[in-house]
This record gives C-alpha cells, structure tokens and sequence, in this order.
C-alpha cells in the first residue's frame, strides 16, 4: 500500500505547473549615492598666503599716493610748503601729538620723494641737484595760489612766500 | 749868439710845450674824445707816455651828456707806436684792458649822429692803421633795445692783427657766457661760445660767418615778443642790411616752456646752417627753417604731483619751424611707441586741461596747439604712473589725423579714437593667445556725458587661455578716475560667456570679477578639462563671482544648473574596473564591478550644484537626479591636514 501511495503522489505532482518566482520590480531599481570626497593639501598654503600679503606699499610712488591728503592739508593749514629742492618744509610746527604726525608724515614724504628723484637722475643721467631743482620748479609752479613756496628774490637769495601772495 | 739864444728859446718853449702837453694829456685825450663823438662826456683817470713809444690810458669813461648814462667804461689801454710810423699813420698796437660797452638807445643814437661828412673828413684828414688791435676780455651789455626792451650781456675778446685791414683772412671776435633776456624775466637764450668773423671792409653789409657752439633756448614768451615785434621795430642803423653770410649753430638745446597741454620736458638739440641770412631777419630765417628731431624720453607730467607722468614717449619725431613752434603750431608728429600711464593723475590731467582751456581751447593760455599730420603707431596703456609698479595691458594703438585742435577738448575727443589694430597677439608667459579684430580707444566717451575716463573697446576672433578656447568675443574696458570696469562676453563650448571686473588703482585694493554661462556644452567642457577621465552632457548655465585682493584671489563663489537632460560619466574608474584582482571570489568580483559601473553612470534630468572657496578651501557641493537615482557630491578641499574647522568633518574610521 504505502509504495503504491508514493506512487500514485508522484505522479499527481508531475502533472502540476511548478510555481513561478517573480524577479523583477515594477519599477526600476534606484540607486541614491551620496559621497563626500575630502581632499588635503598638505603644502604649508597657509604661510604662502600670507608670505603674499604685504600691507604696506613698496612703491614709493603708491605711498606717496596714500599721503597725498595729509600733504595737501598740511598745505592748505599753511604748515608746510614746497622748497627750492623738491622737497617739503615744515614752516610751522603744531604742538603735541599733531605736531609729530606733521613730522613724521613729512620726513616720510620727503624720503619717498628723495628716492623718486634719485631715480630719475639715474634714469636721466644727470645730478641730483639738477633733478632736485627742476623738481622745484615743477612743484612750484603746481602749488595753489595762497599755499607756501620758497621764491628766489635775488640770484642765491630765496624767501618763503604765499603763492601769488 | 742871437741863433743860439733863439735856439735856446725855441728849446725851452718847445720843452715847456712838451712838459704842458705831457701834463695835460688827459685833459688833451678828453677833448679828442669829446670832439670826435658829440654828446658824449669823457672822464679819464690818467694817461700817460713811456718813451719811446707807448701810450698808457687808465679809467676811461663814457657817459650821456644829455642824462649821464653810462656808456662805455675801458680800466686801461696801452698804445704802443713809433714817432716815425705816426706820420704815415701807423700804429705798432692797441690793447684795450676790460672794456665795459653798455650798448643801449643813447649809444645807438650817438653813433648814428656821426655823420658821414664827419666820418668822411676824418678819413680824409688820416687813414690810421693798427698793427695789432687786443682786447683779451671785454663785457657788453644791451638794454632797452627794441619794444621788448632785450637785454643781452656778453663777454668777448679778439685779437685782430692789422686793423682796419686784416693781415690774415678775416677779423674774428669771441663771445661766451652771452645770455639774452627780456625786461625782468630769466634768460631764454645763452650762448655757449659764439665766434663771429669778418671783413672789416665789409663790416657795414656783411659779416662772414656766426658760429654758434652750445647754449640753452626757452621756446616761450619772450621769444614770441620778439618774433612779433621783429617786423616792426625800428631797426638799429648800425645793422640795418647786414648780411651773415653762413650761420652755424650747433649744440643749441631747445626747451619748450612748461605748457599745461604739453606739460614740462619738452627738451631736444638745435643744429642748422644757414646761408646769406640778413641780421635783422636772422631770427626769422631760423623761426622758419625746417626742422625735424627725434625726441627721445618726452614726458607729460601730472598737474598735481610732478613725480607723476602721465604720458611718456620713447620716440617723437616732429617737423616743425620755431616760429610754428610759438604760433603752437607743428608740422607733423610722428610718435612710436607712446605710454599712457593710466592712473588717476591722468584723469586730473584731462580735467584739468579742460578747465584750463575750455572746450574751444580759448582759456587764458591762447590757443591750443595744432598739428597738422598726426601719425601714431605702437601706443600702450600702462597701469599706474610709471613707477615701480605699473603693468603694462597687452593691446597697442594707432592712429592718423590731420589738423588736431590739441586745444580744443571737444574737437579733439571727436577725433581721438585710437585704432587698435587687428593683430594676433601671443603671450607666452601667460599662456594666452588672441587674434583681435579692429578695435578702437576713446577719451572722454561718451563724448555728450562729458565724462573723463578712456574707453577702449576689442573684438576678438579667437581666444586662448590655457587649454580653454572662445570665440568671436568682445571686451570694453573703461578707465575713469575710481579704477579699471570692464565687460566682456563672447561665444565658447557651445554657449555664451559674459563677465566683468571691476579694479580701484590702488594696487594694494581689493578687485571683483564675475563670469556667467548660458547653454554651456558641458561635453565640451568637460572634455577639455578633464578629458576621458570625467564627462557630463547637457547644456549648462552658471555663474561665478571672484574677489580678490593684488593678485590672490580670496574668494570664489558660484552656482550651476542644468537646463536639460544629460548624463554623467565617471571613466576614470574604468581603471579600477580593469584591475578588480581576479583572485577574488566571482561574487565579490561582481559585486565590486556593479558598484562601479553604477557610480560611473548616471543619467540625470536636473542637475543643480555650488561651489566656494576661500583661499585654497572651500566645498564643491553636486547634486544630480534621474530615473535611476540620484548622485549627490560632495567634495571638500582643506587647504592642509587639520579636521578642525568649521566645514570640516572628521576623518572616518
């Protein structure tokens, strides 16, 4: 009885359909990637950065564009004013702390114009002294009627003077 | 003994005549003097004679009877002679000793009134004949000479062997140390050296040679004075129809007065011949000769600080005549290679000019300087005023005109439109390459807005920066007083770049720039950027800006956004597909290559993404969306090993 059973089993299960396993997805598979990619310089940026910022301006020309009010104040108060040798004079000095600043703004202005001309009479080949009272003249005949300039009454015989005074 | 006694009276009284003359010599030579040049007054401090033949005079002076004006001062002279050679009329020697002549109105006037029957009697009474006339310094000096009253001071000397007659060629004097000036003012006119020789025979029409050698001349006011007032004033009869017969003049420096147009330095070398030039029109005959110099280093300088340039040029060749010169007036300027130093001086400058002149150039300078052929090649514009630092632009100008009204702003501006020509310009250090279309340089554009800046304006056929490429392109490029804007824009990867910058002069002074896309093929884009490693497809548009500070760039920050559909392909991994070990369990192996293939593609409908860095860190954040997911990037770049910071996260484990 029992291997007729088997049998008999065996072959009701080989006359049925074998059951279907569905693979696919009714739509299709989506991915979401999400990276973070962290790059290191290892080079010392840092210090070239700043190794790169040099607040203050090398050009003579650029900090004497930086001064350029101050100057002209001090010009317009009567303070200073434009000498025989292109360079500026203190004629009055304010007293305290305004007072220096006149000071060290113009020792610094000077300077720079110093090196200013000093490379003009390389470039033009000729001597400073020339150059100085060229720049003289040149500042001179650029000054506003009422600020302060040296004047050449006499031959060798200079006086400060109002411009157009 | 009545001879004897006659003789001896005639002895004594011709003794007593000598003793009286040799006494009163002095007063003798006065009345000579007096006699031969009426109108004249006579002083002498003394005369003496050294027998056997010299005559000494010391402390001669001449004055204006009419006013005591001084005339002529002598500090001495010597005669020296033998009493046999006086009655043919023959002097051995005649040195004079520091004479001082003050040529001035009353002398002219003096010599004119010696009449010629007076001249005439006298060289029919004796024709006197001097064997050696020496004079080894002497001053002269003019004054009030002609309506601009000239003063001309001299020093002179000349040693004459035989006079009247010369016993060599010619006659010649030396004069140095001459300076020429009008009323009050400085010199306009030193003379180094000047030799003059001549013909004593022809003294009244004709001096053979002016050698002038060396000196200074200031093209100015008071050479124009003189110049307008050559035709008119009365002529000095004394020179009236002299001739030179040859003019040399060598070594002459030539300097223009400082003009507000054409600012100070304005300097050059005078040397020229002139053939049979008539004294009294000498000055016009060199105030039209033609002239043409190069020169060299000309510089136009700012108004306010003349440590500034504004305009240098390497190379000026200028025909001109002196008198065009005064009448501001030049030929032809031919310039090469021109600096404009870009700078806010430059800016003052030109307003500076139009408040001087005013816009028909009528201010109280006169009339503004014309050229009438303007031609100019190789001009550039440079950044800053010349200094240290300054940074030339990588275009040059040109330009061509006629009649340039340098005077008159407005009619300048109209026809100051540099030509920058087409040119294909290669710039190998910084990888930059273009070929450009005419363009042109303005000042003062637009013209109605009366606006001072420059505006320079160039398209461009093609364009090059490193490996990135554009074409047909433009960039307008606008200088005023504050800084530099410029805009530009043109075709590149199959869309539109437009972008701009803005700069202050000051170079220690931060900048900004943006750049914008429009329908930027990112296949083309990304495969010049990273080709075969990295690829997306699709139009783009973006946007970025920069700011930076002198040249490091301190932040860039921007966005970008697809527009349509594209794909992404990451083929850089196919290296990491093709070294997957085969050693590897084919399940691992699988599951490594479905990883990558699913990182290296990706097709996205939107794509949107930003980006900033600072200094050198900043964050590139990429988000991509498509039927098969999504991808989103984020890439951080630290510019050194720390993981503290604020975007930072830490490493993982």
């Amino acid at each position: 009885m029992k291997p007729t059973l088997l049998l008999s089993l065996c072959a009701l299960l080989s006359s049925c359909k074998a059951p279907s396993v569905n693979l696919a997805t009714p739509d299709p598979i989506k991915v979401d990637i999400a990276m973070r990619v962290d790059v290191y310089q290892h080079s010392n940026n840092r210090a070239t950065v700043k190794e790169k910022t040099k607040p203050v301006a090398e050009d003579p020309a650029a900090r004497r564009r930086n001064r350029m009010a101050d100057i002209q104040a001090f010009k317009n108060d009567r303070l200073v004013g434009e000498a025989r040798d292109g360079l500026i004079v203190i004629v009055k000095t304010p007293e305290g702390e305004h007072g220096d600043y006149v000071r060290k703004t113009v020792e610094a202005e000077n300077a720079d114009r110093a090196q200013q001309m000093k490379d003009l009479a390389e470039t033009r080949k000729i001597s400073l002294p020339e150059i100085q009272s060229e720049q003289g003249a040149l500042w001179r005949n650029r000054a506003f009627e009422g600020e302060l300039i040296e004047v050449e009454i006499e031959p060798g015989t200079w006086k400060w003077s109002a411009k157009g005074g | 003994m009545a001879v004897a006694a006659v003789l001896v009276a005639a002895l004594l009284t011709a003794g007593i005549g000598v003793w009286v003359a040799l006494r009163e010599l002095p007063r003798i030579a006065k009345w000579m003097i007096e006699r031969s040049i009426p109108g004249v007054e006579a002083k002498l401090g003394d005369v003496s004679i050294e027998l056997p033949g010299r005559l000494q005079a010391r402390e001669l002076t001449l004055t204006s009877k009419a006013d005591g004006g001084h005339l002529l001062t002598l500090r001495g002279g010597t005669v020296d002679f033998d009493f046999r050679e006086l009655a043919g009329g023959r002097v051995a020697s005649v040195e004079l000793v520091e004479p001082r002549i003050e040529v001035s109105p009353k002398l002219l006037a003096l010599l004119a009134n010696l009449t010629p029957k007076q001249t005439a009697d006298a060289s029919a009474r004796r024709k006197w004949t001097i064997g050696r006339l020496l004079c080894k310094y002497g001053e002269v000096r003019t004054s009030g000479i002609g309506p601009e009253e000239l003063k001309i001071d001299a020093k002179f000397s000349f040693d004459f062997t035989g006079f009247p007659v010369p016993a060599r060629d010619l006659h010649e004097i030396f004069l140095w140390d001459l300076q020429a000036s009008a009323a009050e003012s400085e010199p306009f006119f030193r003379v180094d050296l000047a030799e003059i020789a001549f013909d004593p025979a022809q003294i009244s029409g004709r001096i053979e040679t002016v050698r002038i050698k060396g000196g200074s001349l200031v093209l100015g006011h008071e050479l124009l004075a003189l110049f307008e007032g050559e035709g008119t004033s009365p002529s000095p009869g004394a020179t009236a129809g002299l001739t030179i017969g040859r003019l040399e003049i060598a070594r002459v420096g030539i300097r223009l007065e400082e003009d507000p147009q054409l600012g100070a330095g304005i300097r050059f070398s005078l040397n020229t011949t002139f053939a049979n030039v008539p004294l009294n029109k000498a000055a016009s005959a060199l105030g039209e000769e033609p002239q043409a110099i190069e020169v060299a280093d000309l510089e136009i300088l700012s108004p306010l600080d003349p440590l500034t340039k504004v305009l240098s040029i390497r190379s000026l060749l200028a025909e001109f005549t002196l008198a065009g010169l005064l009448r501001r007036e030049i030929r032809a300027i031919t310039v090469t290679s021109p600096l404009i130093h870009v700078s806010p001086d430059l800016f003052w400058y030109m307003e500076y000019a139009q408040k001087r002149f005013g816009e028909e150039g009528d201010g109280q300078g006169g009339p503004g300087w014309t050229v009438r052929q303007f031609i100019l090649t190789g001009g550039r514009l440079l950044l800053g005023s010349g200094g240290r630092e300054s940074y030339g632009l990588p275009l040059t100008f040109r330009t061509s005109a006629e009649n340039v009204n340098l005077g008159n702003l407005a009619s300048l501006r109209a026809q100051a439109a540099l030509e920058i020509p087409a040119q294909q310009y290669v710039f190998e250090d910084y990888k930059l390459e273009f070929t450009s279309q005419p363009g042109e340089l303005r000042f003062g554009y637009p013209p109605e807005k009366d606006e001072k800046n420059i505006v320079g304006t160039v398209r461009l056929d093609s364009l090059r920066w490193r490996q990135y490429r554009a074409a047909d392109s433009w960039v307008s490029v606008t200088f005023d007083r504050s800084g530099i804007n410029g805009l530009f824009g043109g075709e590149a990867y199959g869309g539109y770049l437009s972008g701009g910058f803005s700069f202050f002069f000051d170079a220690e002074s931060h900048w900004v720039g943006w750049l914008s896309g429009k329908k930027i093929s990112m296949r083309q884009l990304t495969d010049v950027i990273a080709p075969q490693n990295f690829r997306m497809t699709g139009p783009f548009d973006f946007r970025l800006q920069v700011d930076a500070r002198r040249a490091e760039i301190q932040r860039v920050k921007g966005d970008l956004i697809a527009t349509r559909t594209g794909a992404l392909t990451i083929a850089k991994l196919d290296d990491m597909l093709g070294r997957v070990p085969d050693g590897w369990p084919s399940l691992k192996q699988d599951s490594v290559r479905i990883a990558l293939e699913t990182l290296r593609d990706f097709d996205y409908t939107k794509c949107s993404g930003d980006f900033w860095f600072v200094d050198s860190q900043g964050v590139l954040d990429l988000v991509l969306q498509g039927p098969s997911g999504s991808r989103t990037f984020e890439v951080v770049l630290h510019a050194d090993d720390s993981t503290q910071g604020r975007w930072k996260k830490p490493l993982p484990r």
